[in-house]
């Protein structure tokens, strides 16, 4: 089967068995008290067209396979054990529906309008295949902790190539607990495959197989229905009516009569499931990227009491920083409603952190300030400006200065300030000053963006006497101000930027007011007017 | 003398303590810059880690250069900002160089209600991230604003400056330390201002009388660059009468414009004289 056995890889597949339910019920869920729950049959998806017998051969194999019941079982993490009935509808049929609603009855596939008949405080909600697919890829990027090797296969799995990190989890059984103990408090459920190949991996985890690596993928999945096939529903149609109905029964046939007769796409997939074939995946990308959506099921009008979903979110963000030990520079925050157009707030910080408390207390000043939005059904956190975080580390004996407690509290102190203060007042708002390289007094200074901490002094050449404050714009002096002004000093002449359109020659004194207040004015040859510019305060 | 010796020892004997001496003496004021300022405030300079008001009518009095010395000791010696929240200008740059302060240090904040301005004055003097915080806040600060802010700069031992209306000179206030600051002497012939200090209130002492105070720097500059034009035997001081006879006869116009025309050149100059060398070179083709 497989030439070289020490380079053999082995494939976890992750299948999220109620992505579509839980995309919605994931903000119900509270991530301390998560309840794993055995898997109610009747709450499994209904699959799609091409494969009707899904849950009928589901119920097979568990048929055939007893002693594997116990082992699919406590994989599963029901969140979704809520009092309220919730359906999934899809083209005006239940798709998929809590266990409240299989309790009371409610079938997969039947009719919206008669599940309403059964249950009167029903909830439906429409299947949005986009969350599902953007819930898949914030999955990816958080299995990314797992392995590097992650690939996303739609619509509900991943596929983690754990080869290299089994050393790391110390084998197979402590990985698959991590997984699932760290998967419960995002609000998700999955069904753990685990097999040889990728797609041999995939077919395990949908049909509940238990897994074993010792043996071959076709020897561990003899039992399987076809009905798990990937391939065209027709062939699979093909097939039965061959009789053919596990694939046992199909590797039994020889590959050259399947090849002639159904293509050679068959063949090349059963060739990839058994491994005789090279099958390569497409990974995430390795740059971190956070997408993290709730989705509540009836909508928010007080946005004050989004704190407790937004905490959930931070939570989820800095624990995802932290496993790839990454700072944010920037989040947005995204409030959506369906019948209003989405809100985006982006939360700018002083300098790359993950502090999930001061996270917390910069979107509860952004939240502040929003008056537009009446209601949210939607709240998503995201950021893709990430940096390798910094470690801090004390030296036995200090001999820099830069890297003692005090300086790095202080530090912190002044990124705390930076960030709440441009939260709640904008970014505009505060500034520092520098020199401009230009002689005119209004290009004299800029105002600049403001850096973490304090910078060193800076010197300049020196020039006369400055105004401590100065106007934005010149105020030019009435006729009896300037008769109550003594001239003190000056003129001084300041003749520049006659190259370009604001250059101007003025004349400039200082002089003092008869109330004592000392100004700095100038005189203006081509309009004949003197003019304020200037404070010595 | 004598009396003042026994005097000294009734001090010590007895275990009478002054009110004066009442804060502990590990705690220094910063000093001042003025000599003739710092015996009147609490520990012999400004106070580290609390609130002063600054009561004065109109900016432009010399109400900074009084606390420039402090600034600039502050921003030079301390990795901490210093927050201007409010100001009613723009605080100049090469201004700020010049009176020794450190511009990197200054942080600009421009609140724009009032109720942001408080809560930025707060958050900057408890934050312990600003040696000193200077805010402008508009007349709707009240004696519990104050009050919040002294708390505010205790924790995080900040030095809190608010700029009030002379008009707050009779009301009560929870700072601690209370200045009146008037336009001292008119600026005489060594081109020296001025400003008079009142203390309103301090801790451990009465409020004083006016204490005049002499800058002595000529207005932040350290070299005065251009000749004064207020020497007795010159032009008389030159008020400004009328735009007419400031125009004609500006005090000064042809010696600056003489020694100007050496280092800048005049726009006009400038174009003739390329015009000239690019006729040169058409000539020569």
């Amino acid at each position: 089967m497989i030439s070289n056995p020490s380079k053999q890889k082995i494939w976890l597949c992750l299948y999220f068995t109620r992505l579509p339910l839980e995309v919605f019920s994931r903000s119900m869920a509270n991530p301390s008290t998560s309840k794993q729950l055995p898997i109610n049959k009747n709450s499994l998806p209904r699959k799609d067209k091409e494969q009707p017998a899904a849950n009928r051969a589901l119920a097979e194999v568990n048929r055939t396979l007893p002693e594997h019941k116990e082992q699919a079982a406590p994989l599963v993490a029901d969140l979704t054990a809520l009092t309220t009935p919730v359906c999934i509808t899809s083209a005006g049929r239940i798709y998929m529906s809590n266990t409240a609603a299989c309790a009371a009855g409610i079938e997969t596939g039947s009719i919206a309008s008669s599940a309403y008949a059964i249950s009167n405080n029903l909830k439906c909600i429409d299947r949005n295949e986009e969350k599902e697919i953007r819930a898949l890829r914030q999955l990816a990027h958080w299995a990314y902790q797992f392995t590097p090797n992650v690939a996303v296969r739609e619509p509900h799995c991943l596929l983690l190539d754990i080869t290299g990190c089994l050393t790391l989890f110390t084998g197979l059984a402590n990985l698959k607990k991590q997984i699932i103990k760290n998967l419960s408090p995002l609000g998700y459920s999955a069904v753990i495959g685990i097999n040889l190949t990728p797609l041999a991996a995939l077919m395990s985890a949908e049909a509940g197989i238990k897994d074993n690596v010792e043996k071959s993928p076709d020897d561990v999945l003899s039992q399987v229905s076809i009905d798990y096939l990937r391939i065209a529903p027709k062939v699979i149609g093909q097939l039965q009516r061959m009789g053919i109905q596990t694939l046992e029964a199909l590797f039994r046939l020889p590959p050259s009569g399947l090849n002639r007769r159904f293509g050679s796409d068959l063949d090349n997939y059963l060739s990839k499931l058994k491994g005789l074939l090279p099958d390569p995946q497409t990974f995430i990308p390795q740059k971190a990227s956070f997408h993290s959506e709730l989705n509540f099921m009836a909508d928010i009008s007080n946005l004050q009491s989004l704190a407790f979903p937004m905490k959930r979110l931070i939570g989820e963000f800095c624990g995802f920083m932290q496993n790839r030990q990454l700072h944010a520079h920037s989040f947005n925050i995204e409030l959506t409603h369906r019948s209003h157009p989405a809100k985006e707030i982006t939360v700018e910080l002083a300098k790359p952190d993950n502090d999930q408390n001061m996270f917390l207390a910069l979107t509860q000043l952004q939240l502040d300030k929003i008056h537009d939005m009446p209601e949210v059904d939607s709240l998503a956190l995201k950021s893709t400006q990430f940096c390798p975080a910094k470690t801090n580390t004390d030296p036995l004996f200090p001999e820099d200065p830069g890297c003692t407690f005090e300086v790095r509290e202080q530090d912190k102190n002044s990124a705390y300030l930076l960030n709440i203060l441009t939260a709640r007042l904008g970014t505009d708002a505060c500034f520092c000053l520098a020199l401009g390289n230009d002689h005119r007094p209004e290009k004299n200074w800029q105002a600049i963006r403001v850096k973490n901490t304090p910078g060193e002094t800076i010197n300049q050449d020196l020039i006369a006497a400055r105004p401590l404050f100065l106007l934005n714009q010149p105020k030019k002096l009435h006729r009896h101000t300037a008769r109550s002004l003594k001239l003190i000093q000056g003129p001084e002449r300041i003749c520049f930027g006659w190259w370009d359109e604001n250059g101007f020659s003025r004349d400039y004194y200082i002089c003092q007011h008869s109330n004592g207040a000392i100004y700095w004015v100038f005189y203006q040859g081509y309009d004949s007017e003197w003019y304020l510019h200037g404070l010595f305060s | 003398m004598n009396e003042i010796s026994k005097l000294q020892q009734l001090m010590q004997e007895t275990g009478l303590w002054r009110a004066n001496h009442l804060r502990s003496s590990e705690v220094k004021g910063m000093p001042t810059g003025f000599p003739e300022l710092d015996p009147w405030l609490p520990d012999n300079g400004w106070p580290r880690a609390s609130v002063t008001e600054l009561l004065h009518s109109h900016p432009g009095i010399g109400e900074l250069r009084l606390l420039a010395p402090a600034l600039a000791s502050l921003s030079q010696q301390q990795k901490r900002w210093i927050a201007w929240i409010g100001s009613p200008y723009i605080p100049y740059a090469p201004a700020l160089i010049q009176a020794g302060i450190n511009i990197k240090a200054i942080l600009i904040i421009k609140p724009t209600s009032i109720a942001d301005q408080l809560w930025a004055i707060e958050k900057s003097l408890a934050s312990g991230a600003c040696s000193a915080v200077l805010a402008w806040p508009d007349k709707g600060i009240q004696p519990k604003h104050i009050r919040r802010l002294q708390l505010a700069s205790k924790a995080g031992q900040s030095w809190g400056l608010i700029f009030r209306s002379e008009k707050a000179v009779k009301q009560s206030s929870p700072a601690s330390l209370r200045l009146h600051l008037k336009p001292g002497d008119k600026i005489n012939s060594s081109n020296k201002s001025a400003i008079c200090v009142t203390i309103i209130k301090r801790p451990g002492g009465w409020a004083s009388g006016p204490i005049d105070i002499r800058f002595k720097g000529d207005l932040n500059s350290q070299k005065p660059l251009f000749p004064d034009i207020t020497t007795p035997k010159s032009a008389p001081a030159g008020k400004l009468q009328s735009r007419q006879t400031t125009s004609n006869a500006r005090p000064g116009k042809t010696l600056v414009n003489a020694r100007l025309s050496n280092h800048l050149p005049h726009p006009r100059l400038n174009n003739d004289l390329i015009h000239t060398r690019s006729s040169n070179a058409l000539d020569r083709n």
